[in-house]
């Protein structure tokens, strides 16, 4: 895999740039409230999309997504996943490996940050991962996905909801899924 | 780093010249051009792109403030009087004057310094600071308003040799939350998607940072559907000592925080634009408090040591404005190679202009260099070292071996040959028509439910007020905490009892009948509010924050003149100094079809005041059955811009005019009858007149009040007037029997009178002699008061 380094003058520290295109391994960590507690995010989600005049939606499920890529094998993901994202007491994790094909039960959108814009989550993920003694060259990007329960929705709708509600299109690209 | 780029600029002519400035976003004006090719025509080579970039941040609106440094030639036209022109040589000449004129000793610095200073006791400063960021909270509600309390935070860390900030405040100004979607133009947020993100940013950045968010306002009006206001304060504790910087040749030159990216590029030349459908991703920032937290705890233990000279935050302009103003009076050599870049591939003027948050500039003496590595190393916080101040009064910028900008200080920061600017304002008479048979009640249960009075618990409870242990007055109050409180008051050192009280005073609609009495009424209002709480109105300190709409219209400058001219004014009447300020201009949307649409011309007023104990300081629900209920000020007929004229659709009318002399004296009294513990409750009355101040005063405390209206000092008798005037000067005051008679006497000569008492029962009833005016449930005002403002 091709590394970027550069080592900076003052300090004698090495840059190491990740280019999010190239994946070694790239897996998703997707992190979610526990089915029988309130979620009240998601309800203010609904809520809002109600106030849109789009109905029929019964219920919305919210995701925390991580993206790991780089030199890493699931284990260790796993790793990143239970022992620094998941709040073990309210949440549930699933780790799979990243496949942009992935096929969704319902409809879904995904929202990430667009390349080149600031992700202080997952900047403080890193350091994380680097306290967890984790010295792989691996990197991290944070979004979220909206999965939607109820009435079947079209794409249109779908792209409604992301940019009037999830999704501010200066800084973030949404992937629509499930349909 | 890619490679700098020369500019050809010394054969253009005025077209071409507009053209390089309009494709770089460098908002630079024809004259700006013509003295950029001047400087570069006599020093015979052409600029490079860097130095165009750092001259366009320098000079724009932002960072230079040319329309409140700009010679006025104001005509203001008054109603019944002959129109008169003046030559004004600033409009910040106007608001240093009042400060000049009034000479407080408590003022330490004002006006040079990233926030005013004042005294606190014999060792420490208090530094306050408010700054807008509406731009890009327009563009990203999130995002942005996190990044404008990230911004003001780091002025605080960045005033004298930093300051350890104990407060946040927050203003915000939006569209109506009810508006429907298909109202909303293309590229333009919903109000709702904008307040929610808005108060989430300052929420989540405050939070984090663990500084208390204590103090505010929200408005809500549809002048504001296309440019959200979003005003963010701090207020920092320093020892005296760290009040004054300076900076040495041969010191470094130290980044510390967060790595440089693209984040914000253009922000500052881009505050001197208008909104547009098409913005560039660049200007938007994002933040990262919780390395803005380390570089909090970093520099502190840094200062205390001693360990540099001088620091400023890196806000707008970036590096360009923060290097730039250090090395303002000796010079300076930057390497832009050693700057900690987010990823590789910057451009040399990208490195030296970016926005990128959480970032502050160090002048470190060379001994003491590695010490305060030690201590950046300890705190996880990222350092450069990216150069040295000199004495040769240029900035010399490299990249690797190539020199990519070289400029003489002197010439960038000189006042160049700024416009004279027109400015006109005509007074607008207009006799309002009251409609008849006004259902009282009807009109009150909509007033106390309508957003602008109604409880911003919803918002309060979202921050934390408490965090540092320093709150005595918190927002919400009262035996359920859901009562309005009129300011905050803390005390900043533990071992004190030594306090602050923090207030602010806003209100655009009286600003649409006259700028110059809205500046007076925002002033009443934010002192007002200080001793509503304690306060000693005899040691307030005031800062102005101007948003404004497209000031290359005379009328809208002459607005914000007449506005500029009230804040002189009414400060030297109230002997209360202006310490900092902010102009935010151009605050308008270009339509399609190229309709300009400003914002409401709205000032806010931010006061601070010390007080000697906190222990007598005064909260506003109301505390015992059968005390009696007093108001002080005089009600006149002054309904212009008021909530009710509002909900009635009333347009005109007499905007409330204050009276210092009497406001004032009121005010001293008070705050010796407050000392002197006479006064048991007290709120003041601002929008929606006397009656909302009763009711929210009920709420706090779960009893009910009983008023007669004949008894309130007023030329007026029409009860909807009385109950609804926006009259300034006001004050609702619980006094207990046994404390009546030193009360009156304290009051003797100036207008107060008993118009009531505290009854058992939750209810509002409300007489005129024997006529029952009104007569509501408490449980139905608190309902409607509580829950009109939905998440």
């Amino acid at each position: 895999m091709m590394l970027l380094k550069k080592q900076d003058r003052s300090t004698g520290r090495f840059i190491i740039f990740l280019p999010p295109d190239i994946f070694m391994s790239a897996y998703i960590i997707e992190i979610t409230l526990k089915k029988n507690l309130f979620d009240a995010f998601g309800n203010e989600i609904l809520h809002s999309i109600r106030e849109l005049g789009i109905d029929g939606i019964e219920k919305i499920y919210v995701y925390d997504v991580y993206k790991v890529y780089g030199d890493v094998d699931i284990s260790t993901v796993r790793k990143i996943g239970r022992e620094l994202l998941l709040d073990s007491v309210s949440q549930t994790m699933k780790v799979y490996r990243f496949d942009s094909k992935r096929k969704c039960k319902n409809p879904c959108v995904e929202v990430w940050y667009l390349p080149g814009v600031s992700d202080p989550v997952a900047l403080t993920a890193m350091k994380g991962i680097r306290d967890l003694g984790i010295k792989n060259q691996l990197n991290i990007n944070c979004g979220k996905r909206y999965e939607f329960i109820g009435k079947k929705l079209n794409r249109k709708t779908l792209e409604t909801i992301s940019t009037k509600i999830l999704a501010n299109t200066l800084i973030h690209q949404f992937i629509i899924k499930g349909i | 780093m890619a490679k700098a780029e020369k500019i050809k600029i010394l054969d253009c002519d005025d077209n071409t010249l507009m053209e390089i400035s309009k494709n770089g976003l460098l908002s630079l004006s024809i004259a700006e051009m013509r003295r950029i090719q001047k400087y570069f025509s006599e020093i015979g080579r052409e600029p490079t792109d860097l130095e165009l970039e750092m001259i366009a941040q320098t000079w724009s609106e932002h960072c230079f403030h040319k329309t409140f440094k700009s010679e006025i030639k104001y005509t203001e036209v008054l109603a019944d009087s002959i129109p008169t022109t003046v030559e004004i040589p600033s409009l910040f000449s106007l608001i240093k004057a009042a400060t000049d004129t009034l000479n407080k000793k408590w003022c330490i610095s004002v006006f040079r310094d990233n926030a005013g200073i004042i005294e606190f006791d014999k060792s420490n400063c208090i530094c306050f600071k408010v700054e807008t960021h509406n731009h890009p909270s327009a563009l990203e509600p999130y995002g942005g308003a996190g990044t404008g309390i990230g911004g003001v935070i780091r002025d605080i860390l960045g005033a004298g040799l930093g300051a350890k900030p104990i407060l946040n405040t927050d203003v915000f100004c939006f569209g109506p939350l009810n508006i429907s979607h298909q109202e909303i133009p293309e590229g333009v947020f919903h109000p709702k998607r904008i307040f929610k993100g808005v108060v989430s940013g300052v929420r989540d950045y405050g939070n984090r940072m663990g500084i208390p968010t204590a103090n505010g306002a929200i408005l809500f009006d549809e002048g504001y559907l296309y440019n959200v206001l979003v005003y963010c304060g701090t207020i920092g504790i320093m020892p005296k000592w760290a009040v004054e910087k300076k900076v040495k040749p041969g010191h470094l030159i130290v980044v510390i925080g967060n790595r440089t990216g693209r984040d914000g590029i253009h922000g500052a030349t881009f505050s001197s634009a208008s909104l547009e459908k098409d913005i560039p991703t660049s200007v938007v920032q994002i933040g990262n408090p919780i390395i803005e937290k380390k570089v909090l705890d970093a520099l502190m233990l840094a200062r205390d040591e001693k360990l540099y000279s001088a620091i400023t935050d890196c806000g707008a302009g970036g590096l360009s404005s923060a290097v730039g103003e250090l090395s303002q009076d000796c010079g300076a050599i930057v390497h832009l190679e050693k700057v900690l870049l987010k990823y590789p591939d910057l451009k040399p003027w990208e490195v030296w202009i970016s926005e990128s948050q959480e970032r502050m500039v160090l002048a470190v003496p060379p001994r003491n260099f590695s010490r305060l590595k030690e201590i950046l190393d300890s705190e996880d916080v990222e350092y450069a070292c990216i150069g040295n101040f000199t004495s040769t009064k240029k900035i010399e910028i490299y990249d690797e071996e190539d020199l990519v900008g070289n400029l003489d200080l002197g010439w960038i920061f000189q006042k160049g040959e700024l416009p004279v600017l027109e400015a006109y304002f005509e007074e607008r008479k207009t006799v309002p028509i009251m409609p008849e048979n006004i259902d009282i009640e009807e009109v009150f249960l909509h007033l106390i439910s309508d957003n602008v009075i109604a409880s911003k618990e919803l918002v309060v409870r979202q921050y934390d007020h408490e965090v540092q242990a320093h709150t005595v007055i918190k927002p919400m109050l009262g035996v359920e905490g859901i009562g309005p409180s009129d300011a905050v008051v803390l005390t900043p050192l533990y071992d004190s009892y030594r306090g602050i009280v923090v207030s602010c005073g806003i209100n655009p609609w009286y600003g649409m009948i006259d700028p110059y009495h809205m500046a007076g009424c925002c002033i009443d209002e934010a002192m007002r509010n200080i001793v509503a709480c304690g306060g000693d109105p005899e040691r307030v300190s005031l800062l102005d924050n101007f948003c404004w709409g497209n000031c290359n219209d005379s009328l809208e400058l002459g607005k914000l003149t007449r506005c500029v001219k009230g804040c002189r004014d009414f400060a030297l009447e109230y002997g209360a100094p202006f310490i900092s300020g902010k102009d935010s201009l151009n605050n308008f949307f270009t339509e399609q079809d190229k309709t300009i649409v400003s914002i409401p011309g709205t000032l806010l007023i931010s006061a601070i005041s010390v007080i000697k104990d906190v222990r007598k300081t005064m909260s506003s629900d109301f505390k015992s059955v059968g005390n009696l209920i007093y108001i002080l000020g005089e009600t006149k007929n002054e309904l212009g811009g008021s909530r009710l004229f509002h909900v009635l659709n009333i347009e005109g009318g007499c905007v409330p005019k204050v009276k210092p002399e009497i406001n004032l004296s009121v005010m001293k009294k008070l705050y010796n009858a407050i000392n002197q513990g006479l006064v048991r409750s007290c709120h003041d009355c601002s929008e929606g007149g006397l009656i909302i101040t009763i009711s929210e005063m009920m709420i706090g405390s779960g009893y009910g009040a009983e008023i007669d209206i004949e008894e309130i000092p007023s030329d007026i008798k029409d009860p909807v007037a009385v109950l609804f005037s926006e009259s300034q000067g006001r004050f609702i005051v619980e006094v207990d029997e046994s404390c009546v008679d030193r009360f009156e006497k304290l009051f003797q000569n100036l207008p107060c009178a008993c118009i009531g008492r505290i009854i058992p029962a939750f209810h509002l009833k409300v007489f005129s002699g024997d006529n029952q005016v009104l007569s509501v449930d408490g449980e139905e005002i608190k309902q409607k008061w509580c829950g009109a403002l939905e998440w």
